[in-house]
């Protein structure tokens, strides 16, 4: 019997476009067919299957020396895949790689976007489903069960997904950085558009209370403004409006600005100061790029929140470097674990012959002794003590050696050798 | 135990602790501000170890030695950084407040032990010495935050995502911070000049004598109860509050290094 191994088989987004990714994807009962197939084969011990729209991954564990021949030979009859193609798209991970492997996508790390809160719920799914079937054990129970916590930790330990990496929730990050809470905050949207609204949602759905709309249309204005529960307002009341808003976005078809300092300073000063923060997302401008230099309006433009969103992202990179180290440490950890695993059928071996042995040498020589039976139960203790001195050394000494790289074949070969184990 | 051996102690940690939070200012990783936030602690006990230690073995109030003063003013500044970092999460101010620790620490080391002349303290002594010290830190703090807060604000003008962008709260946060910290060191220096009086007619006999100490701390008082006046009231919030803290701690300062630097000596002078 060989090593016993994790092992990964798959296609991701970046390995592979979407036509490929679609052809080998399992979509719902067909995960559990395909798991029971897989199971069958001679090579495959456990296994689980991961099928996402982003990615399709076939975790086994396996002790056969060429592990990924059975795995090949499922998806050619599953799939009508071709050598060439599994050759081209798919990665192959074994040991440690794969651990880390999914470790780094149950975290989000292999993500699209990293640090996206989906891939959890889906890794759990896959876990989950499996595990129905029966078809993980020992082994991917415990790999699923740490890759779960392993990415729990990432999240609360590291700012992954702490930062907006979409245009419209942008500006809701923005709001809370000028404003702290949301709640209690007021909402102007002047004009009306898809992503003005979207902005607003957003802005809606984290705290702020109230949502005035202006547009040229009143009509349009009061539309919009029952959709959010709002108040609607025509133009000509726009300094009304900025008197009472907070967070301002305008997004009209103006050929000039809708939003300049005269209208806008007056506003600022009736307001007592308390900030404003104005977001302009129409092309043109609406609002004049000088009130920026005012203290206390913050002017964002389309292309702001787009830096914005590109900065988060390189600072959710930055994160993930934060979390490799802590992954690092469960993935040493596993495989640690997997390896006194093995060698732990071999310690029972041995315990379970010793003591055979003694039984049989205790039942066979006691009688002749003619000993009283407190006499003869020390005697039984003294064997069972002298043998489990004996046999202490030599045992943590394997478990200890097991999971070291370099000697662990050997030592495991030697101990079977000296106490004669593992011939079955 | 010797106070020496605390006193570098502690001078050892609160440079731990700045240079920790100077690589989290670059590095953003939240383990160093972690690291620093420990050895700030950390350094706050042996502080307090070493303030005590200088009491015992003197048996006079530490602030009759100049390195008791600054190892009073050391302990009092974290204290107030201590307070108010841990309960609003804003880690990033150590990275501006440590270092000032580190050079107080330095100053301490560096200073004489000896005390000079000793006036009898009393309780009103004691009160007026500490919320003295705990109003200046307050105050310090303020002004640290203040400049905190027009960093991030240009930077949110200027649409740079840096650290300060990334790891602090909110500006509305850091500006109620820094409120916050300015009325509590209003209220302790306005405790520690009632009490300065108390004990002056118990020394001199009479409550006020137009020390210049007095009258530079008389200013102060007015120019924060002013600053609160006009949050308040007046407009005065944002980078306006920031500013006047800032000129706030400019003054404090110029009364420390010209009346206890170079004034005669006498009570509040740190020649010995």
């Amino acid at each position: 019997m060989g090593e016993l191994k994790l092992c990964c088989l798959g296609v991701n987004h970046k390995t592979a476009p979407v036509e490929v990714r679609e052809k080998f994807a399992f979509k719902g009962e067909a995960v559990e067919s395909a798991l029971l197939k897989l199971n069958s084969f001679a090579g495959v011990d456990e296994c689980m299957i991961l099928s996402t729209c982003n990615r399709v991954e076939i975790y086994f564990t396996t002790r056969v020396s060429a592990p990924f021949k059975d795995v090949y030979e499922f998806l050619i009859e599953e799939k009508g895949a071709s050598i060439e193609e599994i050759n081209r798209f798919f990665y192959r991970k074994e040991g440690k790689d794969a651990v880390r492997h999914g470790f780094y996508v149950a975290s989000s790390l292999d993500s699209m976007i990293v640090g996206e809160p989906q891939i959890v719920g889906q890794f759990k799914d896959a876990f989950q489903t499996a595990r129905e079937l029966g078809t993980v054990g020992t082994v991917l129970n415990r790999f699923c069960e740490t890759a779960l916590k392993v990415s729990k930790r990432v999240r609360t330990e590291t700012g992954i997904s702490r930062n907006a990496v979409s245009v419209s929730f942008a500006a809701v990050e923005l709001a809370r950085k000028i404003f702290g809470t949301l709640s209690g905050k007021r909402v102007a949207i002047i004009g009306a558009g898809e992503m003005a609204e979207l902005a607003v949602k957003h802005l809606v759905s984290n705290g702020a209370s109230e949502v005035f709309v202006v547009n040229r249309t009143l009509e349009r204005a009061e539309k919009l403004a029952k959709e959010f529960g709002g108040k609607a307002f025509p133009l000509t009341e726009l300094p009304t409006v900025l008197e009472l808003s907070d967070i301002i976005i305008s997004s009209t078809g103006a050929p000039g600005y809708i939003l300049k300092p005269e209208n806008v300073i007056p506003a600022l000063e009736k307001r007592k100061q308390r900030p404003m923060f104005l977001i302009d997302i129409a092309v043109p401008r609406d609002i004049d790029p000088a009130l920026n230099e005012v203290d206390g309006l913050y002017v964002y433009d389309i292309d702001d929140l787009q830096q914005v969103v590109e900065a988060n992202i390189r600072e959710r990179l930055r994160e993930a470097e934060v979390a490799k180290e802590i992954i690092e440490g469960y993935v040493e950890r596993f495989i640690r674990w997997l390896r006194e695993l093995e060698v732990a059928p071999l310690i029972a071996e041995l315990k379970e012959k010793a003591e055979t042995i003694r039984k049989a040498e205790l039942e066979k020589r006691l009688p002749a002794l003619g000993l009283t039976p407190e006499q003869a139960k020390e005697v039984d203790n003294i064997t069972r003590i002298i043998i489990n001195k004996l046999l202490h050394q030599p045992i943590t000494s394997v478990k200890r050696k097991a999971t070291e790289e370099e000697t662990r074949y050997h030592v495991v070969q030697i101990f079977k050798e000296i106490f004669g184990l593992g011939k079955e | 135990m010797r106070v020496e051996s605390f006193v570098y102690a502690t001078a050892f940690l609160y440079t731990v602790s700045t240079l920790h939070y100077l690589l989290f200012l670059s590095l953003r990783k939240d383990k160093l501000a972690a690291v620093g936030l420990y050895a700030a602690r950390f350094g706050f006990l042996t502080n307090l170890v070493s303030i005590v230690l200088t009491i015992a073995n003197s048996g006079t109030v530490v602030l009759f030695t100049p390195r008791g003063a600054f190892l009073t003013l050391a302990l009092s500044v974290v204290t107030v950084f201590l307070y108010f970092s841990t309960k609003h999460r804003l880690s990033l101010s150590g990275a501006f407040l440590m270092p000032w620790a580190s050079v107080l620490l330095l100053a301490s080391v560096l200073s004489s032990g000896v005390p000079k002349d000793v006036f009898p303290v009393g309780i009103t002594g004691v009160v007026h010495i500490f919320t003295a010290f705990l109003g200046y830190s307050a105050f310090i703090f303020s002004a640290i935050l203040s400049v905190i807060y027009l960093i991030f604000d240009r930077h949110l003008k200027k649409k740079k995502f840096s650290v300060f962008f990334h790891k602090l709260p909110s500006l509305s946060l850091v500006e109620s911070v820094i409120y916050h910290s300015i009325t509590v060191g209003f209220t302790f220096i306005t405790i520690a000049m009632f009490a300065g009086a108390i004990w002056s007619e118990k020394v001199f006999g009479s409550f006020w004598s137009w020390h210049p100490k007095q009258v530079a701390t008389l200013i102060t008082w007015f120019i924060y109860a002013g600053i609160i006046h006009l949050y308040l009231y007046g407009s005065w919030r944002g980078k306006r509050l920031c500013y006047m803290s800032i000129a706030g701690l400019l003054v404090i300062l110029m009364d420390f290094v010209g009346v206890n630097f170079f004034l005669a000596k006498d009570i509040h002078s740190f020649k010995g």
